[in-house]
């Protein structure tokens, strides 16, 4: 038998055997029907999943309200440093204003004024 | 089932907005735009009772800091550094002043030198310092600082050159006083 005849017969048309449409059908329909078991439809790794994601949530929270309150810190001491800054400020300036004009040089005006 | 009150939602954020806009009663933003250099600090309530929990007892300065903190409702800051003189006006001073006065407020400190000026004020209630606000300009400088709350202010001086800030030089500093 040469090659041409081989070839010939392999791809020679030939039908299915009986029933073999039916069988496949029913295959698929029985594998859909089955439950899938897929890990996160599982109620407990479902819950699982949830309170992972509470505690993250809750993690993420807490890292924020801190970032939150050093911020707050931060901003209050430096608010309160420039104020004391201000204030300490005009003080000096106020001594050196009465310093000088208890020195009688009397070039600036400068009054303190009652409360 | 639970129906959401849209209404009263939206009242309360507006209530929100409004206390939000009445922490500092002064508006400098048009000044600040033309700033070289500007700190613009708005600290409500809220976030100084934030910041003071998170003020450590421990430490001698933060422990000062979180006793000043006590009441207050707000600080404002506005310090402004132009590249040249005549960014601001008087009005703009003025309209700071207008909210700033007697009865509730006086003036208990006010410098009027040639280019520069500073004022200190406070408001007084009950025998006691509930308020305090400072107004320093300079030709090319703008310093603004209002406290709201009772605030020891023998306290509040020793902060000046604390955590981080350079102490701020009386603009004549370097002229020595006559003895």
């Amino acid at each position: 038998m040469n090659l041409e005849d081989e070839l010939r017969k392999a791809l020679l048309r030939e039908e299915p055997p009986a029933g073999f449409a039916e069988r496949v059908l029913a295959r698929a329909a029985a594998q859909a029907d089955a439950p899938a078991h897929r890990w996160w439809r599982l109620p407990r790794m479902r819950l699982a999943a949830v309170a992972a994601c509470a505690v993250l949530l809750a993690l993420a929270g807490a890292g924020y309200r801190q970032w939150q309150g050093e911020m707050a810190k931060q901003r209050t001491l430096v608010a309160l440093g420039i104020a004391g800054g201000e204030l300490r400020a005009t003080q000096i300036r106020v001594r050196h204003i009465l310093a000088e004009r208890a020195g009688a040089t009397g070039e600036t005006g400068a009054r303190m004024e009652d409360r | 089932m639970r129906r959401v009150n849209w209404f009263g939602i939206l009242v309360l954020c507006c209530a929100a907005t409004a206390a939000g806009a009445q922490t500092c009663p002064f508006n400098l933003d048009h000044v600040a735009a033309k700033a070289k250099e500007s700190v613009d600090i708005t600290l409500d309530s809220t976030v100084l009772q934030l910041a003071g929990r998170f003020l450590s007892a421990a430490d001698a300065n933060q422990s000062d800091a979180k006793s000043l903190l006590n009441g207050l409702k707000a600080i404002c800051v506005r310090n402004y550094e132009f590249a040249k003189e005549g960014e601001y006006t008087p009005d703009d001073l003025q309209r700071v002043r207008n909210q700033l006065r007697p009865p509730l407020w006086n003036r208990i400190v006010n410098v009027q030198e040639k280019n520069e000026s500073s004022e200190v004020f406070t408001r007084t209630e009950g025998g006691r310092i509930t308020g305090f606000a400072v107004i320093a300009a300079e030709a090319k400088e703008l310093h603004v600082v209002y406290i709201d709350g009772p605030i020891d202010l023998d306290k509040l001086s020793r902060f000046g050159g604390q955590f981080g800030i350079p102490p701020i030089p009386a603009p004549d500093a370097a002229r020595k006083p006559s003895k």
